[in-house]
């Protein structure tokens, strides 16, 4: 079912990728790159000899001569993404799909953490008017009520589910709705629909409700090239001025928010292999790297500075965060704790006991701690894992054998 | 006469032999020390399969230094030809055979067991009705730290004629099995399924490893037995419990009831 997006060709004549594209999630090619795959590897060699950090040991530390840039400043010059943009590229790859007549009723859509796949999906149930479907609630999955999502009153009405991952609960009473949910879904009970899945949750779900792949599709990894079309999107999307973002280390223009030059900067492809491919990963580190002289005014006069149009304007770009190291001890507890995080896309504190073999009060200190060293973060009142930790939590579980997503390789 | 010839085949030990045997002895002996704490060490900081393989290589990295330096001393002490060899082996296995047989076959045992691999640190093995993870291989013993924190030394030579079993065989796989007893009347399929629930939802489990239920019919009721695989052999306990603790809870919250103690007993 899933078609190719149409390629751009360049102006040497070489074809350039669209900037958003979807394809079967097996299509899927992260991006990679050797030097940062010795860098992973030797970042992995010297976890064996090191120990815990503590908050001093912190790896967020400033470059020596540069300061971070204030929040709204990273925010005007890396504004939020357009999730409306896929949009088309996800329209061309369903192009004639209708849900029956014999094709699969309803279409996965499968992202990792902060690839942005809901917003997506969220995004198109408001550009097409259809219903979004919300997640039922926590007493719905324990007790497998289904009246949540009552059928539609006419069967051929298109609806989207963007978020799956909140419809189960990794509980021994927590999976018979999901259950029944895919398996009424997928015979078409509910009409045509769109179902969006966290990838960790998705690799967990194959085991409670093994899913055909033939219809999953996910959008394509953001190579550099990509990465770089979107980083000077972003720049330019807010302002008039222009942006140059340096390399603090050797001086090199990294990117320029109005350069239409096709080259790619070895920083930029750093960044993509090191995210996988993932947009909203890649965006995080970009932003985590930013800096600015200390001469550089404060937020008000940078705000002035980025408003005043024809200026050109340098910020640096420090070295790349590294994921914080994770304590030893409790190192069982924590990798339980950890992967439960993913498996849900983030749970909220009073669920957390439930499924996991620990007392609320150890669970949460467990939590503070970790909050400390910055490996996860509360959001909406519920606790994630940091997106600067993810690469980090993903190599310390793929180390002790737990079950990971598709997008880990 | 005898005593002569014995003694002829003998070399000086004057003392740079003995410093030359001494340096060879110390060197060895500085190795497998060495290899005895780097290796466990660096297979304590691994996991999955490559901690099974760091800890294999021990003993068999010790047997390779024990036998170099052997053959290496071999020629400062004796002339090495056959008529040689064959006299001192001869005389030394009748020394041996008498004084000392059970230590000996401890460490040829020892060395069948490296070649053999009936068990490796890190494997989970029972001999003599003594369960626990193997710690250590050593040259005439091997070390097992049962789970309640006891440490035992084993000879080898219980290879040769005692049955040793070994849960996981060098591999992160090892089955752990949560008993149910149920009252017989129930719907044994859905109890089937509440309990492969159980199974699937543990933090513990393996996903890729499979999960079975499997029943048995008593006179006093049904005995279910919930096997599966934890994530790391060394949490079999905690997912053992876990599985129970779970296991109990949704049965009872589900209204099934469970056998009872006094009907067994009886039935038995």
């Amino acid at each position: 079912m899933p078609k190719k997006n149409e390629s751009v060709s360049k102006p040497d004549g070489s074809k350039l990728h669209a900037l958003w594209e979807v394809v079967a999630l097996d299509a899927f090619s992260a991006p990679k790159s050797s030097s940062e795959q010795i860098v992973r590897k030797w970042d992995a060699l010297k976890r064996l000899f090191q120990r815990s950090t503590t908050v001093g040991e912190s790896p967020f530390k400033p470059e020596s001569e540069l300061q971070q840039l204030p929040h709204e400043f990273v925010e005007h010059l890396t504004g939020p993404v357009d999730w409306s943009a896929p949009l088309s590229a996800f329209a061309a790859t369903i192009n004639g799909w209708s849900g029956t007549a014999g094709e699969p009723a309803v279409v996965f859509m499968v992202g990792p953490p902060w690839s942005g796949h809901a917003k997506v999906l969220h995004a198109w149930a408001a550009a097409l008017n259809v219903p979004c479907i919300k997640p039922p609630t926590t007493q719905d999955i324990l007790r497998n009520n289904l009246d949540w999502m009552a059928p539609s009153p006419e069967r051929s009405q298109f609806w989207i589910m963007p978020e799956l991952e909140r419809c189960y609960l990794r509980h021994a009473e927590g999976l018979e709705m999901v259950r029944s949910f895919l398996e009424q879904a997928m015979r078409g009970i509910y009409g045509p629909g769109i179902i969006g899945c966290d990838s960790w949750a998705w690799a967990y779900l194959q085991y409670v409700w093994p899913v055909p792949c033939s219809n999953v599709l996910t959008l394509q990894a953001f190579d550099a090239s990509r990465l770089t079309r979107l980083l000077r999107q972003l720049s330019i999307a807010r302002s008039s001025s222009r942006y140059c973002f340096k390399n603090a280390s050797n001086g090199k223009t990294v990117l320029c928010s109005d350069d239409a030059s096709t080259e790619i900067n070895a920083t930029v492809h750093q960044i993509a292999a090191r995210c996988c491919g993932n947009v909203g990963l890649a965006l995080s580190y970009w932003r985590a790297a930013l800096r600015s002289e200390p001469e550089v005014p404060d937020e008000e006069e940078s705000k002035k500075g980025a408003d005043s149009s024809g200026d050109e304007h340098i910020v640096w770009l420090g070295r790349l965060p590294t994921s914080p190291v994770l304590p030893d001890e409790c190192n069982e507890e924590i990798a339980l704790l950890l992967h439960t995080l993913l498996l849900h896309n983030g749970l909220e504190e009073e669920l957390l006991h439930k499924v996991l073999p620990m007392p609320h009060l150890h669970i949460m200190a467990l939590l503070l701690r970790l909050l400390e060293l910055r490996i996860v973060e509360q959001v909406a009142g519920r606790w994630h894992i940091a997106p600067l930790a993810y690469s980090g939590v993903c190599t310390y579980l793929r180390a002790r054998n737990y079950l990971l997503d598709h997008f880990q390789g | 006469m005898e005593d002569v010839k014995i003694a002829d085949i003998f070399n000086t030990l004057d003392a740079s032999v003995l410093l030359h045997l001494a340096f060879i002895v110390g060197i060895a002996v500085l190795c497998i020390m060495l290899i005895q704490k780097i290796l466990p060490w660096l297979g304590g900081q691994l996991h999955d399969q490559r901690r099974h393989y760091v800890l294999a290589l021990v003993p068999l990295l010790r047997l390779v230094i024990v036998v170099g330096a052997f053959l290496l001393s071999l020629p400062l002490i004796i002339e090495p030809s056959l008529q040689n060899m064959v006299a001192l082996l001869g005389t030394l296995g009748l020394a041996l055979g008498f004084a000392l047989k059970d230590y000996v076959s401890s460490l040829i045992a020892g060395i069948v067991a490296t070649a053999e691999r009936p068990y490796r640190s890190g494997d989970w093995i029972e001999i003599d009705g003594v369960y626990g993870e193997v710690t250590h291989v050593g040259l005439r013993t091997v070390q097992i730290i049962s789970p309640d924190d006891t440490l035992y030394h084993i000879p080898h030579l219980k290879i040769w004629n005692e049955l040793i079993s070994n849960a996981n065989n060098g591999t992160p796989r090892l089955q752990t099995v949560a008993d149910f007893y149920l009252d017989s009347c129930h719907d044994g399929a859905i109890a089937r399924h509440i309990l492969y629930d159980v199974a699937l939802s543990s933090a513990y489990v393996a996903h890729r490893e499979p999960i079975q239920v499997i029943l048995d019919e008593k006179p006093w009721g049904t005995h279910y037995q919930l096997k599966a695989y934890p994530v790391d052999p060394q949490q079999q306990f905690r997912f053992r419990s876990d599985l129970n603790i779970r296991g109990r809870a949704v049965l009872v919250s589900q209204g099934f009831k469970f056998a009872s103690a006094a009907w067994a007993t009886a039935s038995e």
